[in-house]
């Protein structure tokens, strides 16, 4: 029997009673304070890890406070939709958190646009005048008016359409109505003919020719639809002809609006009614070798300059949107380093690095996924998300210089004009991963 | 919005408002306007996007209900606002 398999220091359980990297009590070394490997709730290999369900996050491999790893702009309230349902207001320059995640909006703006009541909800009638201010980008008025119809039994607002435009508009029931009664109808002229229904809360999606609608209800007989015209036209939104009588409310109306009509509500706090958008970027930190900004402090410690993976868990309800920014990498001039993105196209996320742009494997899901991209200076890429058995790599066309990358943009690029506007779960900055690695982390 | 200060641009189109806001940014930190490829964007976490200014046009009853209704119509200005937390000289001048 050797020296060792008699030693005290290897007990019958075995496990060692100093650190296999220390030197031995018989040597000089102390007996292990900590257990070897303590647990820990981001990836082993990340640097960063910004878990927003949970409100905790890690910046170089110790848990820190919000306001040391988020640097958030935004002149205005605005209220979001905790677990539960309920409304939290969260304040100027506030992150956009409940315990859902972070909701990444862009600005919305004539979201009351009732001219007799713009500042609350109170009052809010259908017969009064109402005008609709459209965004920069159409150069359009349009008027809603309330008057009868031959189709509809109450009163309906009609929304006059001067071209194709994105249109969102919110809908309240009265007191004492059914939310879960087919009773609003939307006609568009010419073209399709909706009812809408579904239970409180829920996410109803009606596809119909001539366009899409997407509906949000954010709390009992409340909802959003958005619809992007193929034309000039009207849009009626008003009773059904069989249902019984009742109060509709337009509650608001924006046809700037060109992504995913947000669970944000607009702060009824006068006297302005926009809500802004949410400028979410990690809190920068210094890189030792030049002074320059980094993404983060400890991003060039760390090695990032060598290589990163990105990983993100995210809600992506409204399918093919379009130009929605998930994550960012740029530098200092706003170039862009890494992005994550839906395409115009519709059809995939989107990888872009190196000035290429590569569809993630896999589509869009109109739910929860989980993307993963690892990224290496010399172009090389690999990218996967939720659902997918392998990893599709490829080389860019230049190298990526990640050694003057500066800003982190969640959910949106620094200009601001690509805002996710939904639900973003989690961001870790990791090490380059291997492949297996990637896909065990999207299918977990 | 609150506590914050605000501040009405109105020129008479886009462009201008534009170009008062890149008057307004110079020697700040943070830009009022950010070049995209698609040219030039507000910032948008501090400045409504420019829009056609409306004014209460004459008022008419509704052929249906009698209720007398007042329609925005468009003044043939743009405007924008600017909320800041801090007071801006520059731009109070301009919003003036």
């Amino acid at each position: 029997m050797s020296f060792i398999e008699r030693s005290t220091a290897y007990p019958v359980a075995g496990v060692p009673a100093w650190r296999p990297c220390a030197a031995p009590v018989w040597r000089g070394g102390w007996p292990c304070p900590v257990p070897l490997a303590a647990a820990v709730w981001w990836h082993p290999e990340a640097c960063l890890s910004l878990d927003f369900k949970a409100d905790r996050f890690m910046c170089g491999g110790a848990e820190v406070a919000a306001d040391a790893v988020f640097a958030v702009t935004r002149s205005s309230h605005t209220r979001l939709p905790d677990g539960s349902g309920a409304l939290q207001s969260l304040g100027n320059d506030a992150l956009p958190r409940t315990d859902r995640g972070v909701y990444a909006n862009g600005q919305i703006t004539a979201l009351n646009a009732n001219g007799n009541n713009p500042q609350s909800a109170t009052g809010w009638s259908n017969q009064g005048a109402v005008t609709l201010v459209n965004g920069p980008a159409e150069g359009i008025f349009s008027t809603l008016y309330v008057s009868g119809s031959g189709t509809v039994r109450r009163q309906t607002a009609i929304i006059t359409l001067a071209g194709a435009v994105t249109l969102a508009v919110k809908v309240s029931y009265g007191p004492g109505a059914n939310p879960s009664d087919n009773a609003v109808v939307v006609l568009v002229t010419p073209g399709s003919n909706w009812v809408f229904s579904g239970a409180p809360g829920a996410l109803v999606a009606i596809q119909t020719g001539g366009g899409s609608v997407t509906i949000v209800r954010n709390d009992a007989g409340e909802f959003w639809f958005l619809h992007t015209t193929a034309g000039a036209g009207d849009v009626r939104v008003g009773l059904g002809s069989g249902d019984a009588a009742k109060d509709i409310k337009l509650r608001g109306i924006d046809i700037t609006q060109t992504g995913f009509v947000p669970d944000a509500w607009v702060s009824d706090a006068s006297p302005a009614p926009a809500l802004l958008a949410s400028d979410i970027r990690a809190a920068q930190g210094a890189r030792p070798s030049n002074g320059e900004p980094e993404p983060f402090p400890g991003w060039e410690g760390a090695g990032l300059d060598d290589g990163v993976t990105v990983l993100l868990d995210f809600e992506n309800r409204f399918r093919g949107a379009g130009s929605r920014r998930l994550f960012s990498l740029t530098k200092k001039n706003t170039a862009t380093d890494i992005a994550v993105d839906v395409g115009s196209a519709g059809n995939t996320f989107r990888l872009t690095a190196g000035g290429a742009t590569n569809g993630i494997p896999g589509g869009q899901t109109g739910a929860r996924s989980r993307v993963a991209a690892r990224v290496l200076p010399d172009g090389s890429y690999a990218m996967t998300q939720k659902g997918q058995a392998s990893v599709s790599t490829g080389t860019t066309p230049s190298a990526i210089s990640l050694d003057s990358s500066a800003v982190i943009g969640i959910g949106n690029r620094p200009a601001l004009d690509q805002p996710w506007n939904d639900w973003v779960y989690e961001l870790q900055v990791c090490r380059p991963l291997s492949d297996a690695q990637l896909l065990e982390w999207v299918n977990t | 919005m609150t506590g914050l200060n605000t501040y009405t641009l109105r020129a008479e189109s886009e462009a201008a408002l534009i170009a008062m806001l890149e008057e307004a940014q110079a020697g700040k930190v943070r830009p009022f306007v950010f070049d995209t490829e698609d040219g030039k964007s507000v910032d948008a976490s501090r400045i409504t996007f420019p829009k056609p200014e409306l004014a209460p046009g004459a008022a008419f009853a509704d052929p249906e209900t009698g209720e007398n209704i007042v329609v925005m119509e468009p003044t043939g200005m743009w405007a924008c606002e600017v909320h800041l937390p801090e007071p801006d000289a520059v731009l109070g001048l301009l919003s003036g």
